[in-house]
């Protein structure tokens, strides 16, 4: 049978987001596992299989290049675990890998797992370098992750009038937020002065446009809408599921079509989940998302291409305060990558479990008043991956 | 030319001069290239094979020979060319990158002739040589930079009486002359001399000049055709250019040790050297090209679409990207040369460059430049 309706998400857990000296990328995935296996109310020996989202094994020592990594890290064997990877989107990977086999029938309580260690290596020392040195000997060789979407704020900037203070109004808003985020990577409020007067990255991204390096873990329980009815404290539901590849390493800079304005994968995983869910009028039927904030012109396109803006209109709609908290349709109260910051596989479990927690009701000080549906985005690569899945309180 | 950019090389010079006496002669396809550099980075391996597949002459039945030795060599190459053109154009190329290898106040330059049974530029009559060993300037391989012996005994050169036999109205050595804006420029110095020896110069106008170093030397007769004056003139602009700001240091790459594969650099040279590219079903341009469909050339100037100026990138910084569209479809998406930054509309051309040596091994790509400054 499809997803959509069908899987639940019943627990989350989350470790600190932050430079965790102390915690291996083992650790992360033992603490987030228990942890969400805990706040489902269940013992480990009830889940059936595990899928783990981790993006670059390379900066751990390849540790995570297997599902051998979760066998290790908890009591787990010989129960069939599979690692999957896909770029930013490998966390969202995991439940939608989870989600697929629920709803087949093959399993009933399953974990989705993200970790990223990224910090046993300087930040410069890790995805930076390795894209710089290992990727293809010509090929878009000088590009690096925030030149990447540097590209698409100078054209945005050109073809909008838009500035550099208005992207700043990202950092500064997803950083005041993370004060309400214990787990974030940083707690500390920006003004926009802060953010033009930082450090160049790549023109016109300084230090606080970009997302920090982080280590995190992130783990859900997901189960059979049928297990969830009969066991579950509290859950949430699959309403729908997109994910959309739409080209591959260099199409975006060789290829004649892509505008640099927004990202076509973002728009065809959420016209999927949309479809999916039922929705029309994605501004008025969800009521809190996370979306992938790498970059702060990220944020901007990303409401534009999941149809909370029309093109063009993103920054309008950030200047409105719409999307702060408080107003109608917040995004990123977490903090975003911006603050919590982008351990690659946990991102995307991290957004589901703070999805999962505002539309059950316990987002704590963060909490949307009776937020019934909400949404997680992430985006890949050089976005040309990009996942979305939509989740809803039950009943509805 | 002057003073190469730190990307910039025997092979990268010596590629464009080529293109662009190529472009010029579109209907010409050269059977012969001869290549003539004493600073070519191959001092085992084929530099001339590397210029067939940027020139898009491999696989065409054209041969190739390296000419070396001395700075005389340019001139060695022209006499060699004159007996293979019974079989087909032939291409002269001669470059050479002083600098690098310590030459001092050597220039750095490559120029290109084309050479056939007929054309405007100028008729070659006769030649001639001569061989008395010389020590006016060396390098012995593996063990570092040029030397010149000292000014007194250059003075007495067999190479300036051999100019008196022949009667050369032009004699090129290591000191003569230093062609004003862009120094001595090695093997290209006499292909850019005997040019300029033309400038203002109607057809018919005769020329002897000869070249010798080491103890080598050549002498070409030559006359004048109606074309002489304009190329000239065209030389004149592009060495009266000197430079006005420091060449772009090199960055440090010490430790940037890039990812590289035989077997990639060996089937991937087409994209590399020359951007070939491929074409879809629907007609569109492709690139990187698709292994199976039809070959095409990605244009070599546009505008800028979109660029940034990373700073986080480890080759040493800043450099400059952008996103170019191409004239005539298509983008291509690059370094900019020597950091310098573009904005979205600027109008730009791709050329040739050392990208890096990962490997040890020279790797060729393409760079984008601002229109007007190559």
């Amino acid at each position: 049978m499809p997803v959509s309706g069908e899987v639940a998400i019943v627990g989350a857990g989350v470790t600190p987001f932050g430079v965790l000296h102390e915690l291996s990328y083992l650790d992360l995935i033992a603490r987030s596992a228990n942890a969400a296996v805990s706040d489902a109310g269940i013992n480990m020996d009830l889940v059936e299989a595990a899928w783990l989202g981790t993006a670059e094994p390379l900066t751990a020592g390849l540790v995570g290049d297997s599902g051998a990594a979760v066998a290790q890290a908890i009591d787990f064997s010989p129960r069939p675990v599979t690692r999957v990877s896909n770029f930013c989107t490998s966390g969202m990977e995991a439940v939608r890998a989870g989600a697929m086999a629920i709803a087949a029938g093959e399993h009933d309580v399953v974990l989705a797992i993200g970790a990223e260690k990224m910090r046993d290596v300087t930040p410069r020392g890790s995805l930076v370098a390795k894209t710089a040195e290992q990727t293809h000997p010509t090929l878009a060789k000088g590009r690096t992750a925030p030149g990447q979407f540097a590209l698409l704020a100078n054209r945005y900037l050109h073809t909008y009038g838009a500035s550099k203070e208005d992207l700043a109004l990202v950092a500064v808003k997803n950083h005041g937020n993370a004060n309400r985020n214990p787990k974030a990577h940083f707690h500390h409020d920006l003004t926009v002065d802060d953010v033009l007067s930082a450090p160049r990255v790549a023109e016109p991204l300084g230090l606080y446009d970009c997302t920090p390096t982080t280590d995190g873990g992130a783990s859900v329980v997901m189960a059979s809408r049928e297990w969830a009815e009969a066991n579950a404290r509290r859950f949430a539901l699959i309403e729908g599921m997109g994910l959309a590849v739409t080209g591959g390493y260099y199409s975006n800079f060789f290829d004649g079509e892509s505008d640099y304005l927004g990202f076509e994968s973002t728009r065809a995983a959420a016209a999927k989940a949309y479809e999916q869910a039922g929705i029309t009028n994605p501004r008025q039927e969800l009521d809190v998302l996370e979306c992938h904030d790498c970059f702060t012109i990220t944020e901007i396109v990303n409401t534009e291409d999941l149809g909370i803006a029309a093109p063009g209109k993103g920054v309008e709609l950030l200047k409105s305060g719409a999307t702060s908290f408080g107003g109608d349709i917040p995004v990123n109260l977490s903090g975003g990558l911006q603050a919590c910051g982008h351990p690659v596989g946990a991102t995307g479990v991290r957004m589901i479990a703070e999805i999962f927690n505002q539309v059950t009701g316990e987002a704590g000080e963060r909490q949307v008043q009776g937020a019934r549906r909400g949404l997680a985005h992430t985006l890949g690569g050089p976005g040309v991956i990009a996942s979305v899945i939509v989740l809803g309180s039950p009943g509805d | 030319m002057a003073v190469a950019a730190w990307d910039q090389d025997v092979i990268t010079l010596g590629a464009h001069a080529a293109m662009e006496v190529l472009s010029r002669h579109p209907d010409v396809v050269p059977s012969t290239i001869f290549f003539a550099s004493t600073t070519a980075p191959y001092a085992e391996g084929s530099n001339v094979a590397i210029l067939a597949e940027a020139l898009n002459l491999a696989g065409t039945g054209c041969t190739g020979f390296e000419v070396g030795s001395t700075t005389a060599a340019g001139a060695a190459a022209i006499e060699l060319a004159l007996d293979r053109v019974a079989r087909g154009p032939v291409l002269v190329i001669a470059a050479d990158c002083g600098r690098s290898a310590g030459g001092r106040p050597f220039g750095d330059g490559a120029v290109a002739w084309l050479i056939g049974s007929q054309g405007e530029c100028a008729q070659i009559d006769a030649v001639s040589g001569d061989l008395s060993w010389f020590m006016d300037r060396w390098r012995i391989d593996g063990s570092g930079d040029i030397t010149q012996s000292d000014r007194s005994l250059r003075a007495v050169s067999p190479g300036k009486s051999f100019a008196k036999s022949v009667g050369a109205d032009l004699h090129i050595d290591d000191a003569n002359p230093a062609i004003a804006g862009a120094g001595y420029l090695g093997t290209a110095a006499y292909l850019a001399s005997v040019v300029l020896a033309f400038e203002g110069k109607r057809k018919g106008t005769r020329l002897t000049a000869s070249a010798s170093a080491g103890g080598a030397s050549h002498a070409l007769h030559l006359t004048a055709g109606s074309a002489a004056k304009h190329v000239a003139a065209r030389f004149r602009e592009r060495f009266d250019c000197g430079f006005d700001e420091e060449p772009t240091a090199a960055p440090d790459v010490a430790s940037f040790d890039p990812y590289t594969s035989e077997s990639r650099r060996w089937r991937e040279r087409a994209a590399d050297l020359r951007l070939e590219a491929s074409r879809d079903t629907s007609g569109r341009v492709v690139y990187p090209p698709a292994t199976d469909g039809e070959r095409v050339g990605l244009a070599r100037s546009g505008k800028v679409f979109t660029q940034t100026t990373d700073h986080v990138y480890p080759l040493g910084g800043p450099v400059s990207m952008a996103v170019i569209e191409l004239d005539g479809g298509g983008r291509f998406y690059g370094q900019v040369i020597d950091g310098l930054g573009v904005e979205i509309g600027e109008p730009v051309n791709l050329v040739m460059r050392r990208l890096h040596m990962g490997g040890g091994v020279p790797q060729y790509f393409w760079k984008i430049a601002p229109k007007g400054r190559t």
